[in-house]
């Protein structure tokens, strides 16, 4: 009975006077943008009321999962890395309906590549506003310092490292690292054609003969030649704060830092795409954001007519200093409001055309969690490589399966 | 003649010298593990007063990092100009007044709350004889022993059932009886001698009368320490307000703070000078507490 | 003393009956959620004790042997010993720092305050302050050994000094803070008589110590020592969640953590309450025994 009354159920609902939307959002930037999109929407629907519920940082998924789980009144939310999560569990409402319902809203003008990342068997569960992706920064001081050429947008990942390991110092007669050639702390298995998950979403992807190899190569980067920085090591820099402080030669820099670093480094560098992989191809980490319609929403109808302004050119526009727009017809005005220096910003509209999001599949986090571990084991070299990827492909796998047999009616 | 040598050797000099260097001494010690205990509060104070604005960084000729990467370890912790504006921005930028108002409000009324339900229930179970109090009071401490993590749905729910989410009922009221204060009272109530309560009972008072007119006012210490707990505690509670507030005039400080938070970064400046102002109550309600400590009565002559 | 039953429950009620009423009401569905399976969205299905096999159960491994279903878990169970293990250090020094802050001494009331401090002083900011101290390469503590030069460890980058370092960070967080207050106020109640009782016996500094103050304040450091353990077991998540995201390679997991990435990360509900009441019984069987083997030797 205790358990009844705590957990899901129907919960009354209160025939209310006037429709009332209630939607789930971060903070900050995004804040003033929901307000705005929502003084758009009022305008066009007076008498619907709008309740923003705003939580900045960290804790929104944690906020946004008791209320989902509590199934408390919520019509929109904003989902980023975390759309799979929602998505795969059946929380979020198709939108395909609306969409042919709605002539009027065109969504071939949005990206189709990072509109797909929203479709799941024929159903669309959200609209993206805009997308994020990594690019090359590098500083072009420390590169004529070193008299080296300054990356182009073809080069290789072999190019990369070699500029890495001239523009790596150490303390005289230590191994202490003095200046960082590459503020990374791994090499990406995507430019060795691999990937975590295998299309099929049963199969690990990090085998074989190759990742063995991205294996030790990581690994003697990492020990023997440390170009490579261990992950909480760059982080506790507050990973830019070294570029910035010239102590770093070349970053991964996100489209949302992309902004802060124009305004404030005191000295010349550049954009470029990552490199070209071992298989000929570039390949890069993506992720979007965007917002749905949570599947116990009260007012489906008019949640949609809101999702679109919160999705719009205008919208986009305002997001611009944080992702790069989803709608086609924004991507030179995106290059417009970053211009020069640094040079090079529309390498992340090229980074766009060939990045992938995480797999949105329900284990995401739990199999990205288990090869984490395997690798950390690898990296601080307390297994060899083999025992590590033999040992990762048992353990996903079988989480891998145990979610698929779970889809199963 | 032979004198008692203790007289003696407290009044020499060799010894009251060899007493002073011991003191000047550890006072240095605490003087030094004092400045590292400040290191981190100066960097708050530090990063307060530097600025995001690009334009006068380049003006100022100053980074805009938070962390020092050089070997100016202590040199970086101040800009070169201090921006004392990051203070009125903090109010200027989100309603900060009102958060401030809603913590003092639930903090203050949550730690009124306990002391009396907490003071009471302590009694009870430090002096009263009633089958099965240890176990009783053994599954009340249990309720502390199960992570919040698991109990933030329910709550939730519970209290959305009731019809209290949004309410400053639901922020305070279920603060108002802790586990925590009852054991902390019991514990210093268990060292009060009851000679006293025995005397006044042989006076014909009875249980409240004892526990208002004699436990009460020796406890001037425990209560102020409780006082200071719960107040704390409440004010830097993130996760409750977090669960329990959807609307912006409901929030709390530390839920309120995080207004400075973006999807993916941080206005540090105003975040730390937020941060720095959430801490001067805490500091104001340790200094008053302290009082109390100094003040309170000390049980002389019956024990020992 | 002797009551009749209905003044004792006069004075519990409004503590008790509050505590049920928002309390009690959530842990106990969070317990039974024990035996379902819930992934947030769906509705809890009834999984018997499955929950608790995948946590804690054994199998017969391919070659044989007889191995546990989720190794993980007992590493993260040691990782939360290992951090309990901080708390005797703290208390000695709290209770140190207390009996000093407790004397006349110029400035006592601004060191009280000085050594206050980092316990108030809370939040993201100082857990990344934290870990740029431990950066091995640029930080503040390996900055200041290599002046000395001494090469530190690699801090939070490594299996064996991850945790050592989180609890020299729980260490400077919590020795002057609440623990400090509470032996303050003990040391208040102390007789003052009862030192120069024994220092008229001949007793020195350290024998005072030992023969006055510490039989003292024992009621308070049972507190402290209960309540120690109770939030030691359900420790570590802030920092873990800020700083390390449970690593290198689960180093800093500890079971409060685990509960949290179960749940909230990996949407297993059900696995997370009965590692909840895992650990309940865990923190349930230790304050027993502490009620029964160091409850007899408070004095009161």
């Amino acid at each position: 009975m205790l358990l009844a009354f705590c957990f899901p159920g129907c919960a009354p609902v209160k025939e209310e006077e006037r429709p009332r939307l209630v939607v789930l959002t971060t903070g900050g930037t995004i804040r003033k943008a929901v307000d705005a999109a929502i003084d758009a929407f009022q305008a066009e629907h007076p008498g619907v009321e709008v309740e923003v519920v705003s939580t900045p940082g960290k804790d929104y998924y944690k906020k946004s999962l008791t209320m989902l789980a509590g199934r408390a009144h919520v019509d929109l939310l904003w989902l980023g890395q975390g759309f799979g999560m929602f998505a795969s569990r059946g929380a979020l409402l198709d939108l395909e309906p609306f969409l042919k319902a709605d002539p009027a809203f065109d969504l071939a003008a949005y990206q189709e590549r990072v509109v797909g990342w929203y479709r799941s068997a024929g159903a669309l569960f959200g609209v993206p506003y805009g997308v994020d992706t990594l690019c090359l920064a590098y500083n072009s001081e420390l590169f004529d310092a070193a008299a080296l050429p300054y990356p182009s947008a073809d080069w290789t990942l072999e190019e990369m490292l070699a500029s890495a390991r001239r523009l790596t110092r150490f303390h005289p007669g230590s191994r202490r690292v003095l200046q960082v050639g590459l503020g990374f702390s791994e090499l990406d298995f995507r430019y060795y054609g691999l990937s975590l998950i295998e299309p099929g979403e049963a199969r690990f992807g990090l085998q074989g003969p190759r990742a063995l190899e991205w294996m030790e190569d990581q690994l003697r980067l990492l020990h023997e030649e440390r170009i490579l920085q261990r992950g909480t090591e760059l982080e506790a820099m507050d990973r830019l704060t070294g570029f910035h402080q010239q102590q770093v030669a070349m970053v991964a820099l996100a489209t949302w830092e992309l902004q802060e670093m124009r305004q404030r480094a005191p000295f010349r560098w550049g954009l470029v795409d990552l490199p070209m992989g071992k298989d000929g191809k570039r390949q890069g980490w993506a992720s979007s954001a965007g917002f749905s319609i949570a599947k116990g929403s009260r007012h489906p109808q008019l949640a949609w007519e809101l999702l679109k302004h919160l999705t719009n050119a205008s919208f986009q526009r305002q997001m611009m200093g944080q992702t790069i727009p989803v709608l086609k017809e924004l991507r030179k005005e995106y290059l417009a409001v970053h211009p020069a220096p640094p040079e090079g910003v529309e390498a992340y509209l090229r980074m766009v055309e060939v990045s992938e999001p995480n797999p949105r599949i329900a284990a995401f986090p739990e199999v990205e969690a288990e090869w984490n571990y395997w690798k950390e084991r690898a990296f601080l070299r307390q297994i060899p490589p083999q025992e590590a990827l033999s040992k990762a492909k048992m353990n996903i796998e079988r989480i891998l399966a145990l979610h698929h047999d779970s889809k199963k009616p | 003649m032979a004198r008692e040598p203790y007289l003696c050797d407290i009044r020499s000099p060799r010894v009251r010298a060899w007493e002073i260097a011991k003191r000047t001494f550890l006072w240095l010690l605490l003087l030094v593990c004092g400045v590292s205990m400040l290191y981190p509060l100066l960097w708050m104070v530090g990063t307060s007063l530097k600025t995001v604005d690009p334009a006068l960084l380049l003006q100022e000729g100053e980074s805009s990092s938070i962390f020092s990467t050089g070997s100016h370890l202590l040199a970086d912790l101040f800009p070169k100009v201090f921006h004392w504006e990051n203070y009125r921005a903090v109010f200027e930028e989100v309603p900060f007044g009102r958060y401030f108002f809603n913590s003092l409000l639930v903090a203050l009324s949550v730690t009124v709350g306990q002391l009396v339900t907490c003071s009471l229930a302590a009694y009870a179970f430090s002096r009263f004889e009633f089958p099965g109090r240890d176990r009783w009071f053994l599954c009340y401490l249990a309720t502390l022993m199960v992570p919040t993590t698991v109990t933030l749905i329910p709550t939730f729910i519970l209290l959305s059932r009731l019809g209290l989410i949004d309410t400053y009922f639901a922020l305070i009221v279920p603060g108002m009886f802790s586990a925590y204060g009852t054991f902390m009272l019991r514990q210093f109530f268990m060292g009060i001698p009851r000679e006293l309560e025995e005397a006044a009972a042989i006076d014909g008072c009875g249980p409240f009368t004892i526990y208002w007119r004699v436990i009460l006012p020796l406890s001037g210490p425990a209560l102020a320490t409780l006082g200071i707990f719960s107040f704390l505690g409440n004010w830097q509670n993130l996760l409750g307000p977090l669960v329990k507030i959807n609307r912006d005039e409901l929030k709390t400080l530390p839920l309120g703070i995080l207004n400075f938070v973006d999807l993916n970064s941080a206005n540090w400046p105003l975040l730390m000078a937020a941060s720095l102002i959430s801490i001067l109550p805490m500091v104001l309600i340790f200094l008053l507490g302290q009082r109390f400590f100094v003040s309170g009565v000390r049980l002389g002559g019956v024990k020992g | 003393m002797k009551v009749r039953p209905w003044v004792a429950t006069l004075f519990l009620a409004p503590n008790l009956l509050g505590f049920l009423a928002f309390t009690l009401v959530p842990i106990v569905a969070s317990l039974l959620l024990a035996f379902y399976s819930w992934d947030l969205f769906g509705s809890p299905r009834f999984v018997g004790l499955e929950n608790f096999r995948d946590l804690v159960g054994f199998q017969w491994s391919a070659e044989g042997g007889l191995t546990a279903v989720n190794p993980r878990f007992w590493y993260y169970l040691f990782n939360t010993l290992f951090l309990i293990l901080g708390l005797p250090v703290t208390m000695l020094g709290s209770l140190g720092l207390a009996c000093l802050l407790h004397r006349r001494l110029y400035g006592r009331d601004l060191f009280r305050l000085i050594y206050f401090l980092p316990s108030i002083v809370s939040g993201v900011g100082i857990y990344l302050l934290w870990k740029w101290i431990f950066q091995p390469d640029y930080g503040l503590i390996n900055a200041l050994l290599w002046k000395v030069g001494i090469e530190g460890p690699r801090w939070l980058e490594s299996t064996l000094w991850a945790k050592p370092a989180l609890m020299l960070m729980g260490f400077w967080g919590s020795v002057g803070g609440m623990n400090v207050v509470l032996y303050l106020a003990a040391l208040q109640n102390v007789n003052p008589e009862l030192y120069e009782a024994a220092e008229i016996d001949g007793a020195g500094g350290w024998r005072q110590f030992w023969a006055v103050t510490w039989p003292m304040v024992s009621p308070t450091s049972f507190f402290i020592l209960i309540m120690g353990i109770i939030n030691g077991f359900q420790g570590g998540f802030e920092a873990a969640y800020v700083m390390t995201r449970g690593g290198p390679a689960g180093a800093t997991t500890t079971l409060n953590y685990y509960i949290y990435e179960t749940g909230f990360e990996f949407f297993y509900m059900g696995r997370a309450s009965a590692a909840s009441w895992l650990l309940f019984v865990m923190v349930m069987i230790f304050t027993w025994i502490n009620w029964k083997v160091a409850g007899n030797k408070v004095h009161y």
